[in-house]
């Protein structure tokens, strides 16, 4: 079982780095959700309700690195053909055939609706709102139930194919930052979502915010009991977790000031996340957006729980709110590995684990998920992965 | 439109092995599926 000594091997260095102590070399990440698929030159489309080909298509990158970690493998399986069989529109497939879009950044409720949403939020989300998003629901009730039917065939074909992903990843000595026990999302990022969006969202923290913390008690109320159970399974559990941020990332946060950080998202967060941490796990997180002004707040949370990746905040100014408490996941653009040669990647490459490798902590990656063809150069992602193994030994 | 509740059908599935007969995998893709209704 040589596969499998490597992968544990593998984790109990990474372990070692998120906890904030040297490992014996720097883990190396990659962040990458449709892109693997066109770089095996297929379509993400021709291969949804495909188990094996899919998998056999996404995996070509991750077999030809040498991999610690990746953080989106299972996010191949957007689940667009079951919302496609409830006649939703709300992730779209892209003109190149390769990326998924999500289309919800529009107001599914209406700002009048929070006190409806409070009373019996359940029963608006789940007899009320469909009917906005998916056409299937507007018809027959036997015409609903074949819908259902057919989009629970849709969704064993998912769940097939994310185990044959989580397998494969596994063999190939890949620890996966992934969520089996579907940890539920922060109310204000789900508000922000797929229900009042972007625009309706900003504009109601300021003219209802009541309203919205109302809103967000009552889903609370709904979802907290779902979490602590979760801690406790993972408490039960032999294996060790690295359980992604519900939802994969901030959301909400990059668009708040720090006064509406402070109000609406952290005292939540907290709540959430301190059982799943107290019960022994690692939680990735992708600051998406800019989120440098919120990072401090994470010195609440116990040493050595956080791995956070940063998207659009320079990690060399932010570093300081990491040095011996969290891991910083970074240290290349995906900008640099679509455009610049692999000289200036690799010494980008010596920049980063020079500065942040000394101590732990660091897992080096790109800022961002590969998501289209052109997202990366291939040549320079190999290459500059490649040295960042070969630089990162201890 | 025909007059009915959603969760009725939704409930109503999750009781009918016809569908299904592994218990825990039917009520898994039930909640599933109220999870895709309710956000996606």
């Amino acid at each position: 079982m040589k596969e499998k000594r490597i992968y544990e091997e593998k984790k109990k260095n990474f372990f070692t780095a998120c906890s904030l102590e040297e490992p014996e070399w720097v883990p190396v990440g990659l962040d990458a959700i449709t892109w693997p698929i066109a770089y095996a030159g297929k379509k993400t489309y021709d291969l949804l309700g495909k188990p094996k080909e899919l998998t056999e298509a996404v995996m070509k990158i991750y077999l030809e690195l040498d991999l610690d970690f990746c953080t989106d493998i299972h996010r191949n399986l957007m689940p667009l053909k079951t919302i496609e069989a409830l006649g939703g529109k709300g992730y779209v497939m892209s003109s190149d055939g390769i990326t998924i879009q999500h289309t919800m950044q529009v107001e599914i409720m209406r700002a009048d609706e929070y006190p409806e949403f409070i009373e019996d939020s359940i029963n608006f989300k789940l007899n009320v709102l469909p009917r906005r998003k998916f056409s299937k629901t507007n018809g027959t009730r036997e015409e609903f139930k074949q819908a259902c039917l057919d989009a629970f065939e849709q969704m064993k074909l998912q769940n097939e194919t994310s185990m044959l992903l989580q397998n494969a990843a596994e063999e190939a000595g890949i620890i996966i930052a992934w969520d089996p026990m579907k940890m539920p999302g922060h109310p204000l990022d789900t508000l922000f979502d797929f229900y009042r969006g972007f625009k309706g969202l900003l504009i109601d923290l300021r003219r209802q915010p009541e309203k919205v913390e109302e809103a967000m008690s009552q889903m609370l109320e709904e979802i907290l009991p779902m979490n602590l159970k979760i801690a406790e399974e993972i408490r039960n559990s032999d294996e060790t977790y690295i359980i992604p941020i519900p939802g994969g990332g901030f959301h909400a946060v990059p668009y708040l000031n720090r006064k509406q950080f402070d109000r609406f998202w952290w005292p939540i967060f907290k709540q959430l996340i301190l059982p799943i941490i107290e019960a022994g796990t690692k939680t990735f997180m992708k600051s998406e957006g800019k989120a440098g002004y919120c990072l401090d707040a994470f010195k609440e949370l116990p040493k050595g729980s956080i791995i956070m990746q940063l998207e659009e905040d320079d990690p060399y100014e932010n570093y300081k709110h990491f040095e011996g408490h969290m891991t910083l996941a970074g240290g290349i653009s995906t900008s640099k590995l679509k455009l610049a040669s692999i000289e200036d990647c690799k010494d980008e490459v010596k920049k980063a684990i020079d500065t942040f490798a000394p101590g732990g902590g660091y897992i080096f990656m790109a800022d961002r998920a590969l998501l289209g063809a052109t997202d990366a150069n291939p040549e320079t992602l190999k290459a500059t992965y490649a040295f960042a193994k070969e630089y990162g030994k201890y | 439109m025909e007059n009915f509740k959603l969760t009725d059908v939704l409930e109503e599935l999750e009781k009918d092995p016809s569908w299904e007969e592994d218990d825990n995998l039917r009520i898994a893709l039930v909640n599933g599926l109220k999870a895709i209704l309710m956000l996606f």
